[in-house]
């Protein structure tokens, strides 16, 4: 069961801080706030390093409907 | 039990065994008295999850002006009067809340977002091959002189668009404005004065950029927040003026800390060394380790905007707490083998960019220019040794760094 991922757009300040953790995960679009690009492009380890390392706690993991934490 | 400790436990970070290395005091801080009420007034925090707490607080303050005493301690003293007074309109964000802080901020993120600086990768490698080039037929240099500090000078005068005629200038100015982030209690009357007339001479000389980039526009941070004035209410020419102060100071000393205590860090665990040798690829959690291991800054503090509770005490309205990052950083309860400098951590979330709101805007250029810096001198001077065991450091409080760093290879 793959993770879903989502971004709180009004708790991200944009630092960036997720597409270290994922590479290639994350990005920043136009007004400087986090998207996922490609959910697949690291294994789930990376992405959850991903939700920990943000300073604002903007990023939520769920698996079948549990969130992960 | 033996005999030290016993010892009433003393902060005192200018003692100089402290400064050589303070890991000891903290460890005993955080396992003795982790919420630490200083003498002076103040809490000072170095559990891992208290320093967090209070970081992403919404109710705690970067603005000092919140400050219970700070009212006070400006009639007393005239040389911090006269700081306030010409910081007035100028604060960077660094030392102010929402809106001011989001709206300014944002103003310059673009420029420091991974992607951007992504791009000046080839540059970054291009100076630091420069840096190597000029030394390595001599088989020895002193780190943060020909090496440490050039190369983030160069970067960050090149992004804002002070051109290089100019970046000597910014040498001895930059250094009294470290030592400037200091408490203003801590420092001598002579550093307050000369802090003031440094950032007088700052403002001075990036108004005159400033009227120069009206006419003659360039491809630069500088560039784009004065469009930004002209083009209505988004920030006043005082604020550019704050804005590329702090950038210019925050971009010179902490990346030049994170060289320096990298490659210290590096030769004194030849098992690491030989580890990032093996796999280069490693460079990449070896400067995350190394901003763990030993942070460039040290401490950050808040003002606490209405009683918050941290770590099973209050803290009251109008207090600043103290926040040893660098202890945080050792707390057994987040990092296995904290003592440990272990180059293949994988979950090292170190809070040596801070966090919450103001999470270093420059990280993602510290972390390029640290992977660059080390990655190359490491594969480029494999006979690198320290030629001296006992490196001397600066006396800066916040912003830890050496001094010298003399090796030879």
């Amino acid at each position: 069961m793959s993770l879903e991922i989502s971004i709180d757009r009004e708790k991200c300040m944009g630092s960036g801080n997720c597409s270290f953790w994922a590479e290639g995960v994350f990005d920043l679009d136009e007004d400087g706030i986090a998207i996922v690009v490609d959910p697949t492009a690291c294994p789930d380890d990376k992405i959850v390093l991903a939700m920990q390392g943000c300073p604002t706690q903007a990023i939520s993991l769920t698996r079948a409907g549990e969130p992960v934490v | 039990m033996s005999e030290a400790t016993t010892d009433p436990l003393v902060f005192n970070p200018f003692d100089p065994a402290v400064r050589a290395d303070p890991y000891p005091l903290y460890r005993r801080m955080r396992e003795e008295e982790p919420t630490h009420r200083s003498p002076l007034g103040f809490y000072v925090f170095t559990r891992y999850d208290d320093c967090l707490t209070v970081l992403r607080h919404p109710q705690m303050s970067s603005d000092q002006r919140h400050a219970t005493g700070a009212v006070e301690f400006l009639a007393q003293e005239p040389a911090a009067r006269k700081m306030a007074e010409a910081m007035e309109g100028k604060r960077p964000f660094l030392l102010l809340d929402p809106p001011d802080h989001t709206r300014l901020r944002g103003l310059v993120s673009k420029a420091f977002t991974p992607r951007t600086v992504e791009r000046l990768r080839p540059r970054i490698q291009q100076v630091v091959d420069d840096l190597i080039d000029e030394v390595q037929p001599k088989g020895a240099m002193e780190v943060v002189e020909d090496f440490a500090y050039p190369l983030p000078v160069v970067i960050i005068c090149e992004m804002l668009g002070v051109p290089p005629s100019d970046h000597e200038r910014f040498k001895g100015w930059s250094r009294d404005l470290a030592r400037g982030l200091d408490p203003d209690f801590v420092q001598p009357v002579d550093a307050l004065e000369r802090r003031f007339e440094t950032v007088l001479a700052f403002h001075e000389y990036f108004r005159e950029l400033i009227a120069r980039r009206r006419s003659d526009p360039g491809d630069d941070v500088l560039t784009a927040l004065v469009r930004a004035e002209e083009q209505g209410d988004s920030l006043t020419e005082d604020e550019v003026l704050g804005t590329c102060t702090l950038l210019l100071v925050a971009g010179h000393e902490t990346t030049v800390n994170l060289i320096g205590n990298g490659v210290l860090a590096l030769l004194r665990h030849r098992d690491q060394l030989e580890k990032l040798w093996a796999d280069r690829d490693l460079i990449k959690s070896a400067v995350e380790e190394i901003l763990r291991y030993d942070p460039p800054v040290q401490f950050d503090g808040r003002v606490a905007m209405t009683d918050i509770d941290v770590g099973g005490v209050t803290v009251e309205q109008g207090e600043q707490p103290l926040l040893i990052l660098a202890a945080a950083n050792r707390d057994p309860q987040q990092f296995d083998a904290p003592d440990t400098f272990d180059i293949t951590r994988t979950d090292n979330h170190h809070l040596s960019f801070g966090n919450g709101l103001h999470f270093c805007l420059g990280a993602p250029l510290a972390r390029l220019e640290g992977q660059l810096a080390l990655g190359t001198l490491v594969g480029r001077l494999p006979l690198m040794e320290l030629a001296t065991d006992e490196p001397a450091y600066k006396e800066n409080l916040i912003l830890r760094g050496l001094a010298a760093l003399p090796v030879t290879f």
